[in-house]
């Protein structure tokens, strides 16, 4: 499968179908993997997905130095370059809708329209890795971390009741591949230091803007459901949804509604 | 034992032996018990020893807040006032050394004669939680750290291979009561949050300065052995002893020597 050296690392991507160019962007320390469980089958019907994995995640190169969103867009736009992709639809969630808004912001002839699902402008308390994720992640053994926060914030409590082999299959394609902690880490910090709080009144796109009603857990200072207010404020030409009884990973839970809402969004 | 009441919560502390108060400052997210292996022995026979359990420590309360080593000087200032003590020695090592530069910089009254051991003004680099730390918690477990990392930075090969139960002995003291792992975070977010590089010609009181020949790590920005040597040059009225082939932890791994510099000291 192909890989592209861009900024000196090698970025695995796919491609699937032909269109307008879709890009999906994952979230924290998450490959690309994810997308092709729902959304991979459902566009490329009619676009060209694109899919990749973030440096420190999935097949990816691993420079053990600082990242941030910065650098991860920069990756995106040079893969886009590389394949001859422009004025796509970018599809970013959680924190890949913080890379996405970055796109968005300076490289705006990539971006035809932003959908930022269960993401935000900034942390503006904690800078650093947060403590409540350290702490459990010492306590807990990383992949356990992984594996438990991934349901708590994902899926409301009757969903995790009611779909325990849906989980299990999804946790299978999440945690396959599971980057090293580092960077898992790296991407923390990358994360927390991203701020584009000050910049929301540039980004010129149609937006749709997409949170889970029951989104609330508080890893840093503020939770999506907050965060996605914030956006939703501070876009001009942006558009909020709240998926009822959904937390994060509605693109999992519910694809159906998730992807009803973006084609609506989309079609022009 | 006692505890006196501060605005948070109670500090447990120890007093032992009669003559001039002598107070002790430990490491990171290390309570009092380590002092009593040697040097409470030692200088409690002239002296009024003082030691205590740092908030998040042993046995004083372990409030959920963020710390800073200004708050662990105000808390060390309501033991000596409860123990109606107007001046000590205090001898501070590693994060208690900067606990001590606070002491003799807010309230120059109460310290007599300042001992800064294995310690520094300022950690230079990003504030938070260092990702090379957080990742061999995470990878190797808490406890395993703690004792993998001091061995590392504390003691010297040859102390570890030929002094195997010295090794134990201090290990039953250090892990003994180790605070939970929160605790252990916020007191390196303190210490990592402490600077009192700017005021360093402000320290009136006699200082000693020490240090191991061989706190050097070289994967670290600042060793300990380059931030004493700060110390040494900006504190007016300092004299700087180093250790030959010692690392962190020479009060354990050798007290005699260090006792008979502290003497000397004390005696000028």
């Amino acid at each position: 499968m192909p890989k592209v050296k861009v900024n000196d690392v090698e970025i695995y991507y796919e491609e699937h179908g032909e269109g307008r160019p879709m890009v999906f962007l994952s979230e924290t320390a998450c490959d690309g993997e994810v997308w092709k469980i729902n959304q991979v089958a459902e566009f490329a019907r009619d676009h060209r997905v694109i899919v990749h994995d973030y440096r420190g995640t999935g097949q990816s190169g691993k420079p053990s130095i600082d990242y941030t969103t910065t650098m991860f867009a920069e990756d995106v736009v040079a893969l886009m370059d590389h394949l001859g992709a422009e004025d796509a639809i970018i599809v970013g969630h959680s924190m890949g809708g913080r890379v996405a808004q970055l796109l968005a912001l300076d490289y705006p002839k990539k971006v035809h329209k932003l959908v930022l699902a269960s993401t935000g402008a900034h942390y503006p308390l904690t800078k650093g890795l947060p403590l409540k994720i350290c702490k459990e992640m010492i306590e807990w053994g990383y992949e356990k971390y992984e594996r438990d926060h991934t349901i708590l914030v994902g899926w409301t409590d009757e969903y995790v009741k009611r779909h325990p082999e849906k989980i299990e299959s999804y946790l299978k394609v999440r945690m396959h591949n599971l980057c090293p902690v580092e960077f898992y880490l790296r991407h923390l910090l990358a994360r927390q230091s991203h701020d584009t709080s000050q910049r929301l009144a540039d980004i010129q796109q149609p937006t749709l803007i997409l949170v889970g009603d029951g989104d609330r857990n508080m890893t840093s200072e503020i939770n999506h459901r907050m965060s996605s207010e914030i956006l939703a404020k501070g876009i001009p030409n942006s558009t909020l949804v709240v998926l009822p009884d959904e937390r994060h990973s509605y693109f999992f839970s519910n694809p159906d509604e998730a992807h009803r809402l973006i084609r609506e969004f989309i079609k022009d | 034992m006692p505890k006196v009441k501060v605005k948070d919560g109670e500090i447990y502390y120890e007093t032992h032996g009669q003559g001039q108060p002598f107070i002790f400052f430990s490491e990171t997210a290390c309570d009092g018990e380590i002092w009593k292996l040697f040097q409470v022995p030692e200088f409690a026979k002239d002296h009024r020893v003082i030691v205590h359990d740092y908030r998040g420590t042993g046995r004083s309360s372990k409030p959920s807040i963020d710390y800073s080593t200004r708050m662990f000087c105000d808390d060390a200032v309501a033991v000596l006032d409860d123990l109606n003590v107007k001046e000590a020695i205090v001898l501070g090592h590693s994060m208690g050394g900067r606990v001590a530069q606070l002491l003799a910089l807010e309230y120059p009254e109460r310290v007599k004669k300042l001992i800064l051991a294995s310690t520094g003004a300022a950690f230079p680099g990003p504030a938070g939680l260092p990702l090379a730390m957080c990742k061999e918690m995470i990878e190797w477990g808490y406890e395993k750290y703690v004792r993998e990392h001091t061995i590392q930075v504390g003691f010297m090969p040859e102390f570890v291979r030929d002094q195997p139960e010295r090794l134990e002995t201090f290990f039953r003291a250090r892990l003994g009561n180790i605070c939970p792992v929160e605790f252990y975070l916020r007191h390196v977010l303190a210490r990592q949050g402490h600077d009192t590089s700017g005021r360093l010609r402000d320290i009136r009181a006699p200082t000693l300065v020490m240090v191991g020949e061989q706190e050097g790590d070289p994967k670290v920005v600042m060793t300990h052995r380059m931030s004493s040597d700060i110390l040494a040059k900006g504190i007016p009225n300092a004299r700087f002893v180093v250790f030959a082939a010692q690392k962190h932890n020479y009060f354990a791994s050798a007290p005699d020597a260090a006792h008979k510099v502290i003497r000397e000291f004390l005696r000028e």
